[in-house]
């Protein structure tokens, strides 16, 4: 499959050390004046942070109307696992954090606040969500003859009670991008699955060393300690 | 009652993350949905879930008085002190 980016925006909370200080990141603060306030009050980080990856990049340039999909490995799972303390202790549920907790939330107040009436998907996919949101955006571009496809991606460091779980390092961060199909003879990134290609592990998220890659447009294969393939990410000059 | 209606005015601020405002900002007769506080339908479901568990009181969902006690402060304070009378 292959692809353009024409909008790349990493956003790396900025207490996570483990990860240096360098150029390929932003970790400002998060910034969403542009979201009515009355609707900002009921945002947790999870959201936050996706809203200003999605409008870092939709803003750019002239886009209008961007058919969207957000992916997360686990979405807004603080909220998620307060509800299921709640139903533990048999009390009510919160409407709001209940209605708020599905897993496309956050394009839907994407959607919302923009007036973005193109369609959106959200998506899951374990350690390779960030993956599949890009193969997801490439059908896209080339079934429905759509123009651009803007990404999201996000994911919170997980709640201490499902720590013992973690397989990757917990890293609360946002990715936002603007893809579109190459034109003939351009520059662009393809990306494959491969097989035993024999090179060691890393517990860095995906997401991470995808961003990475296509910030610096170099040849990375991305790799998953729990996954028995891999992805190959190659830039084309 | 006015301690009452303090501590509802607390507990609009609090369940509702409206973090900006303070209990004074909140007049007892103020619309507390649409026009006045610009409150919206997930915010009366809210309230109504956290003024059950604060009060333990019982609020009927689909009786058109509970409407009206929750049109403002004024009127939440004369519904609790009848309910728990």
């Amino acid at each position: 499959m292959k692809f353009v980016v024409e909008e790349l925006a990493i956003w790396i909370k900025p207490e996570q050390r483990q990860i240096k200080e360098s150029n390929w990141f932003d970790s400002s603060v998060l910034n969403l004046s542009w979201v009515p306030a009355m609707q900002r009050r009921r945002m947790t980080s999870f959201i936050k942070m996706a809203l200003f990856s999605a409008h870092q990049v939709s803003t750019q340039g002239n886009y209008v109307n961007l058919p969207s999909v957000f992916s997360s490995r686990h979405g807004d799972f603080h909220k998620t696992s307060n509800l299921l303390v709640d139903v533990v202790n048999d009390q009510p549920l919160s409407p709001t954090g209940f209605g708020l907790s599905v897993h496309n939330a956050a394009s839907g107040l994407f959607g919302i606040i923009q007036g973005n009436t193109s369609a959106t998907n959200a998506i899951a996919a374990g350690a390779e969500s960030f993956i599949y949101a890009l193969v997801d955006g490439f059908v896209r571009l080339a079934d429905n003859d759509q123009q651009h496809m803007l990404i999201v991606h996000t994911d919170e460091t997980l709640p201490d009670i499902y720590a013992q779980y973690a397989d990757e390092q917990q890293i609360a961060h946002s990715i936002g991008l603007i893809i579109r199909a190459p034109q003939k003879g351009e520059p662009h990134f393809s990306l494959n699955k491969v097989f035993n290609s024999g090179v060691g592990e890393s517990d860095l998220p995906m997401s991470i060393q995808c961003a990475k890659a296509l910030h610096e447009r170099s040849n990375t294969l991305l790799v998953h300690n729990t996954l028995e393939h891999d992805w190959q990410l190659t830039y084309h000059a | 009652m006015s301690e009452l209606k303090e501590q509802i005015k607390q507990l609009i601020i609090s369940s509702l993350d409206l973090e900006d405002m303070t209990t004074a900002d909140i007049q007892d007769d103020d619309a507390l949905f649409v026009d006045g506080l610009g409150l919206d339908s997930i915010d009366a479901l809210e309230l109504g879930l956290a003024i059950k568990k604060q009060f333990d009181v019982k609020i009927d969902a689909n009786s058109e008085q509970t409407k009206a006690h929750f049109a403002s402060v004024n009127s939440l304070a004369k519904f609790i002190e009848q309910a728990r009378s």
